[in-house]
């Protein structure tokens, strides 16, 4: 019955029908100039009309109106400057004239540019309201007539935008056909055997490697105009602005762009280069192009950029997850059962333990930490737990340092990122290890501190090789070498590399690194994976399918996991850490418990609710205070407090749903106060969970702050996954959310909400809206506690006063 | 009878992760595109937008007074509802289009409130 009904709505329906829902009257229509289709102007039982929700998916911005809807074959343009971006358009009406125009909410419709004073530019209104079209633009459709058409649910429209990508004639219909939308089998805690694991994972990969490569190519920039130079290695550089049109694409050091010519000063030309340098306030990046070979650097205008998607990392995840399953030399039997989650018998490993635990040249360790390195050192596998700032980075190299010294085997360590890698790869510097850092070629022209100890800056070091050196000083002086040079130089350079990887005590790579060629023929015993809670299951097995005997895991599985783009990869369980799964089949981490960052007041929060009370502070109260000249805390033994606001997260007419100005001048009055006080910026960290607030707090304080622009540019203002892993004296954390109906979005996950409060040293400035916030368990208790503490407060800065809000008694969290 | 009922109760809007990251993208593109806008460098001349004098005479009286005289039978104190223009460019011809007024009220409350500042000064 149900199919018949579906046959009589579906039969013969107009070109102009709604794709989603079927309503067909030509007022209530849309048709989006991008992706060629109609939509309706009903929400259905979505929070946007249709229309919008094609928009935001497909990333379209034009669209057309039907001839006979309300408006006629009225274009949707700025009346000004012909803009047609609907997300920009809104309209203004005139003084006296019963008339309206259109404009773009920018420049047009900004009063400064508006001359005719018969206009209220004031009045200026945005066309998409509540992410629906204005009725009187297109009409929406009755009640009766949604109930009618086809039921949609958001679930659907996203599986139909996501086909349409592929097969942009499908229907919904066609949804329902088998293989459209298998799910990929869900990771398990115990597995078979390495076939079963790989058969598991390698499958994720692959979505995720699909879906990185479709965001990636789809970013294609025009209009650019490049800036030239060259390198100090006399390679040419460009630098352009790249736009940041979509930022679920983050441009990365060493991330491949092409950059190709189209004007007609010179003949087509494409290139290749690596990003060296990128500057995140202006978005301006410097790529290093591969070969000078007749690069246009002439002219300036007319380029075109876009992505070069490498599937390296990829490829070796599953090369990894490949060697693990046919290689029994991979790792060990026991690692091997053990990372497959069978029963195995406690082991310790004979071995003669290190009378001093501390490492030369690292600071002296802590009970915790002593008990850490003590206990890794006998046994195969082991967990590491490090909560924010107990040291995680000098235990790890302390690890190092004894693997290396009683072993006299060399140990590769690795994390998921470059920064992370680089922090510990000074570390273990410092106690007098033979180290080698292992970078990409990409990044071979990326400065760090540990830049001296690049593979490829020790092979230029090497002494006693005179025709490498000379090859390499006539590379340097001409930039490019005739083959039959370039073919020794590179043999020679081989060798070099060879001779040191083979000497060093400590190789030190990202995880994915460690997939580099020029380690394939070496073998592993001894394996440390710093933060190896970021990085997902088969990026972990990279270093650890090198011949692992011993493995130590260092992260924290209460902040935040591993990013994962590709949702059903990430439903299916690739989000997961194998640090995780292994806490989950019963292995107990060592947990570092003394912190040295955070005053005690603030930790204790933080240790009650995500650590069981097991934080010790190894900082005083005295220790992490710092006054602030013209500024009091609401209690002046506590360095924190949170300031409730009702700002409202805004909708329609001058702003944006999810900014919220109240906030943004709350966080620069703060930011105002305490450079006055006396703070250097960037002791000052601004965290904010999304990207429009963070963008309008950097425009908002530039414009409104009383201090010199400069100041303000340099405080950090970044999301709550960009601070993870670091430090500032002073955090303001602006929350953003405050609507009734629509949850807190980002700040719901624990393991963020842990890693925000983490962040300072010296004080926290929480701004939000309590009332919205409180409704979540999480943020009852940590506002219950503030009001506690009477630190929960309202008004202006300067007059501060304990709030009277009252909340319901929060539920005992269980972990 | 069915269909009496359906006109009770309209869509009922179901929450779920996929519309809340719709929302999330909503916001996002919002945000974006105006972020862009305002990086953009635009040559954008003045705006200078003048309603055609034959504006009033010819086309606004038809709107109050032609079409639907229906509805136009409203009680005495009422004044008769507003004919709305949207003004919109044709390569240099100026159209206008009516508005639905229905649907949206605001700017005819304001427009009203303004005529009655006028007259009272
Ligand atoms: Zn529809
Ligand atoms: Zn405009
Ligand atoms: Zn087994």
């Amino acid at each position: 019955e149900d199919d018949e009904e579906e046959a009589y709505y579906m039969k013969d329906l107009p070109k102009y029908a709604c794709a989603y829902c079927g309503i067909h009257d030509p007022a209530c229509v849309v048709y989006c100039n991008t992706t060629k289709k109609w939509f309706c102007n009903g929400r259905g039982n979505t929070s946007g009309s249709h229309i919008v929700n094609h928009l935001v998916r497909a990333k379209a911005k034009e669209v057309t109106l039907h001839k006979d809807g309300p408006l006629g074959e009225a274009a949707l343009e700025c009346y000004n400057c012909t803009c047609k971006n609907v997300f920009l358009l809104g309209y203004i009406s005139a003084k006296l004239d019963s008339v309206v125009v259109l404009l773009c909410r920018q420049p047009c419709a900004s009063t400064s540019s508006l001359k005719d004073t018969n206009w209220d530019s004031s009045s200026w209104q945005p066309l998409i309201q509540d992410r629906q079209f204005l009725g009187w633009i297109v009409k929406v459709p009755s009640d009766s007539e949604q109930m009618r058409a086809r039921q949609i649910s958001a679930l659907q429209i996203n599986k139909l935008e996501e086909l349409w990508k592929e097969k942009p004639d499908a229907k919904l219909e066609d949804l329902e056909k088998p293989g459209i939308d298998e799910e990929p089998a869900q990771v398990m805690l115990r597995y078979e055997d390495a076939y079963q694991y790989q058969n598991v994972f390698g499958p994720l990969v692959k979505f995720e490697a699909d879906n990185d490569k479709k965001t990636k190519e789809s970013q294609t920039q025009d209009n650019i105009t490049v800036h030239w130079d060259i390198g100090l290695n006399k390679k040419r550089t460009a630098t352009f602005i790249f736009p940041k049109a979509n930022d679920e694409i983050k441009l990365m050091m060493g991330d491949e762009l092409r950059l190709k010519y189209l004007g007609e000063m010179h003949k087509p030309w494409a290139g290749v280069g690596h990003v060296i340098k990128i500057d995140s306030l202006t978005n301006e990046v410097t790529i290093e192009l591969k070969s000078n070979a007749n690069v246009p650097n002439d002219c300036t205008q007319n380029f075109v950029t876009d992505f070069v998607w490498k599937s390296t990392s990829f490829d070796r995840m599953q090369s990894a997850l490949k060697v693990f399953a046919v290689d029994e030399h991979s790792v060990s039997a026991y690692i091997y059962h053990k990372l497959l989650g069978h029963e195995m018998e406690e082991v310790v490993m004979k071995t003669s333990l290190p009378k001093r635990f501390s490492a030369p040249g690292l600071p002296e360790l802590n009970h915790s930490q002593v008990y850490a390195v003590k206990t890794v050192l006998q046994r195969p596998i082991s967990l590491i737990q490090g909560p924010p700032g107990t040291g995680k980075t000098v235990t790890s190299a302390t690890i190092v340092y004894h693997l290396a010294k009683q072993n006299s085997h060399q140990v590769l360590v690795c994390a998921p990122s470059n920064i992370a890698v680089d922090q510990l790869t000074e570390k273990i510097h410092k106690t007098g290890l033979k180290v080698v850092r292992l970078a990409a070629k990409s990044r071979e022209a990326i400065a760090s501190d540990v830049s001296f100890l690049a593979l490829h800056n020790q092979v230029r070091n090497l002494s006693g090789n005179g025709e490498l050196a000379k090859l390499q000083l006539l590379k340097d002086e001409t930039g490019e070498l005739s083959s039959n040079d370039e073919k020794r130089y590179r043999t020679l350079k081989r060798q070099a590399e060879k001779e040191l990887l083979q000497h060093a005590d400590v190789i030190c790579c990202t995880c994915v690194g460690a997939g580099d060629p020029r380690l394939s023929n070496m073998n592993f015993k001894y394996t440390l994976i710093d933060e190896s809670t970021q990085a997902t299951e088969p990026e972990c097995m990279i270093p650890v399918v090198l011949g692992c005997r011993q493995l130590v895991l260092v992260g924290d599985h209460c902040q935040l996991g591993p990013v994962v783009m590709c949702k059903k990869a990430a439903r299916a369980g690739l989000s997961q850490s194998l640090f995780e799964r292994l806490v989950v089949l019963g292995t107990r981490p060592i947990r570092l418990q003394v912190q040295y960052r955070m005053h005690p007041a603030l930790s204790a929060f933080p240790s009650n609710i995500f650590y069981e009370g097991s934080l010790q502070n190894g900082v005083t109260a005295a220790e992490r205070t710092r006054p602030i000249a013209d500024f009091h805390w609401p209690q002046p033994e506590k360095p924190m407090f949170f300031l409730a606001t009702s700002g409202q997260e805004e909708i329609s007419s001058s702003g944006t749903s999810y900014l919220n100005r109240a906030e943004a001048a709350c966080v620069e009055k703060i930011a105002t106060k305490f450079l006055k006080g006396g703070i250097k910026p960037d002791q000052i960290g601004v965290i904010t969970p999304y990207e429009g607030q963070r963008a309008y707090c950097v425009m908002y304080m530039k414009h409104s702050g009383t201090m010199p622009n400069k100041l303000y540019e340099e405080i950090e203002v970044a999301s709550v996954d960009a601070f993870q892993g670091r430090e500032k004296d002073f955090i303001i954390l602006s929350c953003v959310r405050a609507n009734e109906h629509q949850g807190i979005g980002f700040l719901n996950d624990p393991r963020r909400l842990n890693v925000a409060l983490t962040r300072a040293k010296y004080g926290i400035i929480i701004v939000g809206n309590p009332k919205v916030l409180s409704k979540q368990e999480l943020w009852n208790h940590l506002l219950t506690d503030y009001k506690e503490q009477q630190v929960l407060v309202e008004g202006p800065l300067s007059h501060l006063k304990e709030s009277m809000m009252q909340f319901s008694k929060p539920r005992k969290l269980v972990n | 009878e069915g269909e009496f009922e359906m006109k009770q109760k309209g869509p009922k809007h179901m929450t779920c992760p996929e519309d809340d990251d719709f929302m999330a993208a909503f916001d996002k593109m919002l945000v974006d595109n105006i972020q862009q806008r305002s990086h953009e460098t635009l040559k954008v001349t003045q705006t200078d937008i003048a309603v055609p004098t034959n504006y009033k005479s010819q086309v606004r009286k038809p709107f109050v007074a032609a079409k639907d005289s229906m509805v136009e039978q409203t009680s005495e104190g009422n004044s008769p509802p507003l004919k709305f223009a949207l003004m919109t460019k044709k390569g240099n011809k100026t159209q206008f289009s009516t508005l639905d007024l229905n649907v949206s009220q605001q700017f005819a409350t304001r427009y009203r409130e303004r005529e009655m500042e006028e007259k009272a000064e």
